[in-house]
């Protein structure tokens, strides 16, 4: 996946972000690379209308032990696994 | 689930008196009676037996409130005697409660199944391996019937708030040194658990659900800001909608379940899957259903209204 991929990535998973969380905000204006698990105090429920939103933009499920705080706040992990599984090329 | 605060709870020591009679129950309780425990089988049994009277004395308020709330509950479906004779049984149920306790802490050797209808909704729903949660209510027998349940080979991982379960201490001994204790005693004695002030709560249950396993979940506690109002047993109370927005986010069955007598004489009832549109927007699909999983356990409060434990509750937060 190249450079211009990744980034389109990003933006579908900012979109995501900012959709799933009913944040009034644009996705454009988050940060490149944001932290996204501090990002608006997400709460519990909230992760999982995150989840909820990945799985819906991208038709698959994301798998029980990726599901955590960590990865699912870090954008640049969840641009490489989605590149990955987008690839054909899923760890 | 979940609305985290993060905050530790901040009380003013000064307001609190040093020792109150209820915390001295509870630190007989904790210390001499559950050592007992450990060493016979009859100190549980002989809590129920010296135990009633003692609490049915401290707790004379209380059941005069558990009356009135049946009544509001029920209005004419129950006759005064009947309302007598159901509040009367409030501190016995309490006490066989707790003793039921210092049982489950040491394991499920004691526990007798009097009935377990509906095994067969639960293992279908695990069949289709999307996980399943049980919603359910606070009853009395709750403990005993998630410990019975994890020895048939169905483990159950329970949703609950991780502030003490006897209520907030009223005296300063109470506050340092019973409640941390009470703590880790509630910890054995649930044993799989996942508190709603985590942030990660709602992960870990989906992770368990995606693993095919089973979670709990209680609607008669507002466990976070994410809840729906609706007249529960004659009140109007904040339903929590956790339960749903897991449903729909992961596709399990839900199965409302019922505990009802005790660790000894344990009923224990799992009904068959509520059917779910799950193509509904969440607030459509959450505003649909809640009303439909309250009203079927309502009806088995209304079955048995001394099985369920907090009414007590209902008026604190009326």
């Amino acid at each position: 996946v190249n450079e211009l991929d990744r980034a389109a990535l990003a933006d579908r998973i900012r979109g995501v972000f900012v959709r799933s969380l009913s944040l009034d905000l644009d996705s454009s204006r988050l940060p490149v690379s944001p932290d996204l698990g501090s990002l608006a105090g997400l709460d519990s429920l909230a992760m999982l209308e995150f989840v909820a939103g990945l799985e819906q933009e991208f038709s698959f499920e994301i798998e029980p032990e990726r599901l955590t705080r960590d990865f699912l706040g870090d954008l640049d992990a969840l641009v490489d696994y989605f590149a990955a599984h987008l690839g054909g090329d899923a760890p | 689930v979940g609305a985290v605060t993060g905050q530790p709870v901040v009380r003013d020591d000064h307001d609190l008196p040093l020792i109150t009679a209820r915390d001295l129950a509870w630190a007989i309780y904790l210390y001499p009676l559950r050592g007992l425990a450990r060493v016979s089988s009859r100190a549980s049994s002989a809590l129920i037996w010296l135990g009633t009277p003692l609490y049915r004395l401290m707790a004379r308020s209380r059941r005069a409130e558990v009356r009135k709330l049946l009544a509001d509950a029920f209005g004419s479906e129950l006759s005064s005697a009947e309302l007598d004779a159901i509040s009367r049984r409030y501190p016995r149920n309490f006490t066989r409660r707790i003793a039921d306790d210092l049982m489950l802490e040491r394991g499920d050797k004691g526990i007798r199944c009097r009935s377990f209808s509906g095994r067969e909704n639960l293992d279908e729903a695990l069949a289709a391996r999307r996980g399943v949660l049980f919603v359910t209510l606070h009853w009395y027998a709750g403990q005993a019937a998630k410990h019975h349940l994890a020895s048939l080979g169905y483990p159950v991982l329970t949703v609950r708030k991780r502030e003490i379960q006897y209520g907030s201490s009223v005296s300063r001994f109470g506050e340092r040194l019973l409640e941390p204790v009470y703590e880790r005693f509630a910890r054995a004695v649930i044993r799989d658990e996942v508190y709603v002030e985590d942030r990660h709560c709602s992960l870990e249950i989906l992770r368990r659900l995606r693993g095919g396993g089973i979670v709990e979940l209680h609607l008669d506690v507002p466990h976070s800001g994410h809840v729906i109002e609706m007249p529960l047993l004659g009140r109007r109370v904040g339903v929590p909608a956790g339960a749903l927005h897991l449903a729909r986010v992961t596709g399990c069955a839900v199965l409302p379940m019922v505990a009802r007598g005790g660790a000894r004489s344990l009923e224990l009832q799992i009904d068959p899957p509520v059917e779910l549109d799950r193509t509904l927007l969440m607030k459509e699909f959450c505003q649909r259903y809640l009303p439909v999983l309250v009203r079927i356990l309502e009806a088995r409060v209304r079955e048995r209204p001394d099985a369920w434990e907090p009414w007590s509750v209902l008026k604190e937060r009326s």
